[in-house]
């Protein structure tokens, strides 16, 4: 089973970055921003590297959408670029960890109207399940970032990632799979 | 416990993620009624993607406001790139500036230093002089310039790492264009070729 084309609603827009209006970028931008971020967090396993990253992508997409020759497959072509900036961003890192540089870490722990102990439980349980994600081989972790960030259908995954509806299904439930034993007793 | 069928595995999947058909639900349905094994799945699956749902989202939250130097001005920079001859000048400019620092780039493991000439013994010889042992060793270049001895170094070592670290400058022209600049830097690591070069450096001219 092959994901098929239909009519896209973001078409227009997606014409009219390319021909240089700013406001249509601008609204691409809004709308398509999440899942391009999540694409660089499937990538990357690094929140803390995302905003950056993305930054490079929209500028990219900016300047390269003049060179993306059919609009209907404009979501595969940032795809591509999110995908490949992140790629090349994680050489980048690897490279300043050769040099000696250190990564920094942060906590992020949710800030919501909860009981402190509350809090610190469900603080607990998002890091669990955050780093049990990242474990995850980008294989696995992109289908799932876009599946339960964006709430994409098996043929929106399928289309961006160009592979089989199928093989879609088959990375969620090992992705699945693999976050059940890694959450074994955590959470 | 009993393992979850595969199939069945993949109906729980399906049905959380919305894409079950109202055949594959009702079959679900009896399987959970079956197998108390698939109701703990379904039920372990549910969670965590309720968790993972909301960790994604905080990690990644939906932004609110844009930072206004992604509207670049494109079709000034492209058009400014494909007849500005600046452009050249600027490309030259940042060829130059990589290949000074490649030459300027300090040596980063003593074992390169080591089998460099010491500035004094390399003043002694010149492209194409016989050593008193009438072996002529190759030299290429200025050898009494900087330049020179990494070139001998060069020759005489292998490179056993490489290291390019990219920064991009952004220049902005006289009409509010923007260049970019890619500036590298190359680190090399390298180590002698061969015993005789270390022969070599031991017993000096």
């Amino acid at each position: 089973m092959v994901a098929h084309e239909e009519y896209d609603p973001e078409e227009p827009v997606v014409e009219a970055v390319r021909n240089g209006d700013h406001a249509a970028f601008k609204e691409l931008l809004v709308r398509q921003d999440r899942w391009v971020r999540g694409v660089i967090y499937g990538v990357l396993a690094d929140a803390d590297r995302i905003e950056d990253v993305s930054q490079h992508v929209w500028t990219t997409v900016w300047q390269k959408i003049p060179e993306l020759r059919d609009v209907r497959r404009w979501r595969p072509w940032l795809y591509r670029l999110a995908r490949n900036a992140a790629v090349d961003a994680g050489r980048d890192e690897t490279k300043r960890r050769k040099l000696g540089a250190t990564p920094v870490e942060t906590d992020r722990i949710p800030d919501d109207a909860e009981s402190p102990s509350e809090r610190i439980q469900r603080a607990e349980d998002h890091q669990a399940v955050l780093r049990a994600i990242e474990s995850l081989t980008p294989l696995y972790r992109e289908p799932f970032t876009l599946r339960h960030l964006e709430g994409w259908s098996y043929r929106e995954i399928a289309n961006v990632l160009d592979v089989p509806i199928d093989t879609v299904e088959t990375r969620l439930v090992r992705a699945r799979r693999l976050l059940r034993e890694a959450l074994r007793g955590k959470v | 416990m009993i393992p979850v069928d595969d199939r069945v595995e993949r109906l729980i999947v399906r049905s959380l993620d919305g894409e079950i058909t109202e055949e594959e639900q009702l079959e679900l349905n009896r399987e959970l009624l079956r197998s108390p094994e698939a109701q703990e799945l379904l039920e372990d699956y549910k969670s965590t993607d309720a968790i993972a749902a909301e960790s994604l989202k905080s990690v990644i939250p939906n932004r609110s406001s844009f930072s206004p130097v992604l509207l670049l001005p494109r079709a000034t920079v492209d058009s400014h790139c494909r007849r500005n001859r600046w452009m050249v000048f600027a490309s030259a400019v940042a060829a130059s500036l990589s290949f000074l620092l490649y030459w300027q780039a300090p040596d980063p493991v003593q074992v390169t230093q080591s089998v460099l000439p010491s500035p004094s013994v390399v003043a002694q010889v010149s492209p194409g002089q016989k050593p008193v042992d009438g072996v002529v060793r190759p030299m290429v270049g200025n050898i009494e310039s900087s330049a020179g001895v990494w070139r001998v170094a060069e020759q005489q070592s292998r490179r056993v790492d490489r290291l390019t670290d990219r920064n991009v400058i952004l220049v902005p022209g006289e009409n509010g264009e923007f260049y970019i600049l890619n500036v590298d830097r190359v680190r090399e690591v390298r180590q002698p070729r061969s015993e005789s070069m270390q022969t070599y450096l031991k017993n000096p001219i």
